[in-house]
């Protein structure tokens, strides 16, 4: 692309010269001050920010007393324990019946859904007899014969025997 | 009424037979422009006396009540403006070098008062851009005189500069003839498909006696033209920028000349350059 001849004899006026200059440097200037204004009120929030959550961030840094901790433990073993429903679960313990085996103890675990049930029974196989139809009570799982002895100088001689058993909740 | 925000605009045209001043009001509705002007007689004291007739017409605007402080654009004659090509000046390096070259390619036709001259370079040129030469206190002083009037100039330019701008769009891209014309002299430069001007010749014109003695006049010298640079008339168009301040038997003239042109061969084609165009010219 070609062009015409320019032949000029006024030459360019000084503001002419530097209005564009002028304007660059007011334009470089305004976004500056409007960048420093930014970075002010960026500062200001995070700054307000800071201010209106000390609590939370201070919070896990805090020490509890072991006394405080160990209340605070009781309290949720025994929220545990009362969330058990143990009505349903002792009629459903009375409903199984072995003759010749008799439940002298029972002793909830605290924590957890399991009780420790102690007992005696005429000789070892009713004892063996009781733990078989507890597991295949429902409601009744992980039945465990702990343990036994032979009280021989009972009269007349019965077998005390240990067993635990875990509350399954039905839906 | 407040007065708008924006300056009016203003047209000078200083040549040695004719001084003009053009005003026009800017506004929400455009105006015509008014025009004043002078004739002049001519002669050795023509650039004093253009100045003077300047001066008068600006204060005779003032009087009245018109624009001042306008950004003008001033138009000389090439009368004013002696011209010249600058061949191989694209092996010049720097704007130092292109004025010393340019100024010693005026020496060489108009002698050592070229040393005196403030000078005005082509940028835009290929291998031959124009070189405008113009006496420097008398620029100074046409300055002084414009602002004095309450002229603000914003461009001093040489018809030729002016006419080729106007005409550029018919220009480019093609091998022409441009002849510019005005009421003291012609000017014909052939410029080529890249835009270079290959040759510039100037004629001045005395009193014409009448527009079909000046319309001769002109077909003769641009035969002569055609034939020192080896071409045909038919050769190569001629793009025609005749300059009229207000003549009012403007189309009449420009009419018969177009008639005697083309029956000599010409491919004529005619560019409207009048005060209007500096308007809205860059």
């Amino acid at each position: 692309m070609t062009m015409p001849p320019d032949l000029e004899f006024l030459p360019p006026s000084a503001l002419a010269r530097w209005w564009g200059h002028g304007v660059l440097a007011l334009g470089v200037t305004a976004c500056a001050a409007v960048g420093l204004h930014y970075a002010q009120e960026v500062a200001a929030r995070e700054a307000a920010l800071a201010q209106l959550q000390p609590a939370v961030k201070a919070a896990p840094q805090t020490s509890v007393p072991r006394a405080l901790q160990a209340e605070v433990e009781a309290a949720q073993a025994i929220s545990a324990a009362l969330s058990v429903p143990w009505e349903a679960w002792f009629k459903q313990l009375e409903s199984v019946v072995v003759p010749g085996v008799v439940l002298t103890a029972l002793q909830p675990e605290p924590g957890s859904r399991r009780a420790r049930i102690t007992g005696q029974a005429s000789d070892l196989a009713l004892a063996l007899a009781y733990v078989e139809q507890l597991e295949q009570s429902p409601g009744f799982w992980h039945v465990l014969l702990l343990d036994h002895a032979l009280q021989e100088g009972a009269v007349p001689p019965h077998v005390r025997f240990t067993l635990s058993a875990e509350w399954e909740a039905t839906p | 009424m407040l007065p708008l925000p924006w300056r009016d605009q203003a047209a000078v045209w200083l040549a040695p037979s004719q001084v003009g001043l053009a005003l026009r009001r800017r506004g929400w509705r455009t105006q015509a422009a008014q025009h004043r002007d002078a004739t002049l007689e001519g002669g050795a004291s023509a650039p004093a006396a253009a100045l003077q007739a300047l001066a008068a017409l600006a204060a005779q605007a003032t009087a009245d009540g018109q624009a001042t402080r306008a950004h003008t654009r001033i138009v000389l004659s090439n009368r004013f403006v002696p011209s010249a090509l600058m061949p191989g000046a694209t092996a010049l390096r720097g704007a130092a070098e292109r004025q010393l070259a340019a100024r010693e390619v005026l020496r060489a036709t108009h002698g050592d008062g070229v040393d005196n001259w403030a000078l005005a370079l082509d940028t835009r040129g290929g291998a031959n851009p124009l070189a405008a030469g113009l006496e420097a206190n008398w620029l100074a002083t046409l300055r002084t005189t414009a602002q004095q009037a309450g002229l603000q100039a914003v461009s001093i330019r040489p018809l030729l500069a002016v006419a080729a701008a106007q005409a550029w769009p018919h220009i480019e891209g093609r091998s022409v003839w441009l002849l510019v014309t005005e009421a003291d002299g012609a000017v014909l430069a052939r410029i080529d498909t890249r835009g270079t001007w290959q040759s510039l010749r100037s004629l001045v014109l005395g009193t014409p006696t009448d527009a079909d003695a000046l319309s001769a006049s002109i077909a003769v010298w641009l035969a002569r033209c055609c034939l020192l640079d080896g071409l045909e008339p038919a050769d190569l168009p001629l793009v025609y920028a005749p300059w009229q301040w207000a003549s009012k038997d403007a189309g009449q003239s420009q009419a018969d000349f177009a008639a005697t042109v083309t029956n000599a061969g010409w491919q004529l084609q005619t560019v409207a350059l009048s005060p209007d165009a500096l308007w809205t010219s860059p």
